[in-house]
């Protein structure tokens, strides 16, 4: 059988590069789908789009580098841009980092640093290369960025749930499995002391690096845009409703709070104790039971213009209490917070729900404990 | 064996091909999986068997190539390369009647499951040439799988082309279904150039045209299944309940209720209540606009012309029911606009919509 070494490593190498650079363009068109609607953090889109695809081509040239250039100068010329490239593309992230949307999230002393040495590092692997020094310090500050940027996701991952959180994480993981890759491709074959595993090292690091792409490649699978990030600033009003005496129990504005963040007043009539907002809901449900002559099941969306209502009751169908969200945007994040309302709010109030004479005395202060644990929820 | 010096393949064009028959395996295997990310979360499955049936044709294409690259460029002898070969075959065969299967569990072409069965005696006979007569197979594999399987590829896309040509509406699907059919023919050809007895005439550069011919084949394929449009909104027909129009003031001018067409009460009462739910939804956000409210099992939706509201009550929310809405209203406004602004409140006037809904909706 014939084989050359880099025929084993070839399908790797096509697999990473192909897939690299369909990730980039799959994150540049969903940067550019959801660019008109302004949310910052979006950007992070734009972070993954230039890893990938200058990543993708910093491996091209290391492959070709690697396997296919024979003159010794020009091999090393094609490996030092194929790093630069990597790190250069690490630089990109940690400046789009700086920017105002994720200011919070980062420590933008440690970003700073973590920059100029990269700027140092493509610096030194562009021109003032030493060869006795070699691609070690460079390749140790590329891993060092692409730590800090791993463990900045892992920060934003915190802020999703539901799906997202799932598809961010996977995406981690992969981005981990592909560092590990990475280093053990890259990284380990460059320590004298283990050159004459270079291969293996090459080989195994080859493999885990599609690993790694693998995961994020699922992860990434019909990546909703990051408008969920935003979740909070959909949020308009939030009822609790006793259906069958059809009276208020709870109310909250959460436009203070998109107040304070400045957000755009939404398009939702933000008129106060205005009762049909709460107990017009209950009758639209009942009304389109009776119209679709349907009452196993029960309303969970209404949509009307440019805001949404979601509907969440309890488990039991007998149940009289009723939790409704009014939001700008339908989101899965939006119904997984008004489930975990519902289900605290149950559990905070249990005993005094079965107790009809106090709370339709005290209806109007006895439920005012739960700004607190709401803004709980929201944290 | 034809052309039996040309293996394993060697010379200045080895690394080229087999770049690129790496990549065809990759592009194939890769919207087998995309494929796959979408058919598993769907629930019925008479809804998604044609894609399911695409992605074992897409795996069994993508592992036999891996075995062609083995075959061609690492075994030294005819006979190893024919056993790799044959291992490919029987699991291209296997995976190929699974495919058939799949499409004939709910289609029908002359007779029920006609074609799986004549599949798994070819898969038989593949399987009794490869203990017998392993030099024959390259050659069997053209009547045995290839014939078959373009045969009720192209059958059924056929009567899935006639099925869009009777819904006007549908036309954006039906080009679409020609795109799949130049894929398949792109693809064919790319197969052909890279098979033993063209290569063997006209020499490794036509391999090459061949899996250039593949990828351009499997882009225009992964357009087709990637635009589909889900198979459940091809069945809008069964999901639609009721349509009504009611003018501003919620009194309903036109009605059908396609599931119960016998029952002709309520519809006053019904489109009365519809609006009293808009005038609460306007109240409560000072606007208007399109309104849908959801439940499981049930949908309503509502399409706002000038002059008069749209209303249909389905069983599934479907794009294709609210592009059909709204070419209703628009229709109906275009006819009626004059008549709807000065109405004297008789209803025969509006009896000719029947028409306009039997052009949309039949």
């Amino acid at each position: 059988m014939l084989v050359s070494l880099r025929e084993v490593y070839l399908p790797a190498m096509i697999f990473s590069i192909i897939l690299g650079y369909q990730l980039a363009i799959y994150f540049l068109y969903l940067y550019g789908k959801h660019r008109k609607d302004k949310i910052g953090l979006n950007k992070f889109l734009l972070i993954f789009s230039n890893l990938f695809g200058i990543g993708a081509t910093s491996y091209l040239f290391l492959v070709i580098g690697s396997f296919y250039i024979h003159d010794s100068y020009l091999a090393e010329l094609f490996i030092r841009i194929g790093v630069s490239l990597l790190q250069g593309g690490i630089l990109v992230v940690l400046l789009i980092l700086m920017s105002k949307p994720f200011f919070t999230l980062i420590n933008s002393r440690v970003v700073k640093i973590i920059s100029l040495f990269s700027g140092i590092s493509i610096i030194y692997l562009l021109f003032l290369y030493v060869k006795s020094i070699g691609l070690f310090p460079s390749i140790l500050i590329g891993l060092i960025g692409g730590g800090y940027f791993i463990y900045f996701q892992t920060k934003l991952v915190k802020l999703t749930s539901g799906t997202e959180h799932s598809r961010l994480l996977m995406t981690l993981i992969g981005e981990v499995t592909f560092l590990i890759g990475l280093f053990l491709g890259s990284g380990l074959p460059n320590i004298s002391m283990l050159i004459d595993l270079r291969d293996i090292f090459y080989f195994v690091g080859s493999y885990v690096i599609n690993l790694g792409l693998l995961a994020i490649f699922y992860g990434t699978f019909k990546f909703p845009g990051l408008l969920e990030f935003n979740w909070k600033n959909n949020l308009l009003k939030l009822y609790v409703i006793d259906a069958r005496n059809l009276f208020e129990l709870y109310s909250y504005d959460f436009n203070i709070i998109r107040n304070f963040a400045d957000e755009p007043e939404s398009h939702y009539n933000n008129e106060e104790n205005n009762p049909l907002n709460s107990i017009g809901v209950v009758g639209i449900s009942d009304v389109f039971d009776e119209i679709t002559k349907t009452y196993q099941n029960r309303v969970k969306i209404i949509k009307y213009g440019n805001f949404s209502i979601l509907l969440e009751y309890e488990e039991d169908p007998k149940s009289q209490f009723l939790f409704v969200l009014f939001v700008d945007k339908n989101m899965k994040s939006l119904q997984l917070f008004l489930k975990k309302v519902k289900t605290q709010f149950l559990n905070s109030y249990s005993g005094l729900l079965a107790n009809f004479d106090i709370v339709d005395r005290f209806r109007e202060t006895i439920f005012s404990g739960f700004d607190v644990i709401l803004q709980k929820i929201l944290d | 064996m034809l052309g039996q010096d040309l293996y394993p393949l060697t010379g200045t064009l080895r690394e080229p091909l087999l770049i690129i028959e790496w990549v065809i395996v990759f592009l194939f295997s890769e919207l087998a999986f995309l494929l796959y990310m979408r058919v598993k979360n769907k629930e019925t499955k008479l809804s998604n068997f044609i894609e399911k049936a695409s992605i074992l044709f897409l795996l069994a294409y993508s592992s036999m190539w891996v075995f062609y690259i083995f075959g061609d460029y690492y075994m030294e002898t005819q006979f190893l390369r024919l056993v790799v070969f044959n291992i490919g075959y029987i699991l291209r065969m296997i995976l190929g009647l699974i495919f058939i299967y799949q499409i004939e569990k709910f289609q029908i072409f002359f007779r029920k499951y006609l074609f799986s069965k004549i599949f798994s005696i070819f898969t038989l006979i593949s399987v009794v040439l490869f203990f017998t007569a392993i030099e024959f197979t390259q050659y069997a594999s053209l009547v045995l799988f290839w014939i078959p399987l373009i045969l009720i590829f192209f059958m059924y896309t056929l009567k899935l082309a006639k099925k869009t040509r009777e819904r006007k509406e549908m036309k954006f699907f039906k080009g679409k279904i020609y795109l799949s059919i130049l894929g398949a023919i792109i693809l064919g050809l790319g197969f052909g150039a890279t098979s033993d007895p063209i290569v063997s005439v006209l020499g490794l550069n036509l391999r090459l045209v061949g899996d250039i011919l593949q990828i351009i084949g499997i882009i225009v394929l992964s357009i087709f299944f990637i635009n589909l449009p889900s198979p459940s909104e091809q069945d809008w027909k069964d999901k639609i309940d009721k349509l009504f129009i009611m003018r501003d003031s919620g009194i309903c001018i036109y009605y059908k209720f396609f599931k119960d067409p016998t029952n002709t009460r309520g519809e006053q009462i019904i489109s009365g209540a519809i609006n009293t739910i808009k005038l609460i939804l306007k109240e409560i956000s000072h606007d208007d606009g399109e309104m849908v409210i959801e439940k499981e099992g049930k949908v309503l939706i509502t399409n706002q012309g000038k002059y008069i509201t749209g209303v249909i009550i389905a069983d599934q929310n479907l794009d294709s029911l609210k592009f059909l809405l709204k070419r209703f209203i628009e229709k109906v406004e275009f006819l009626y606009s004059n008549i709807i602004r000065d109405w004297d409140g008789t209803m025969e006037i509006f009896l000719p919509i029947e028409n306009i809904t039997q052009e949309i909706f039949f």
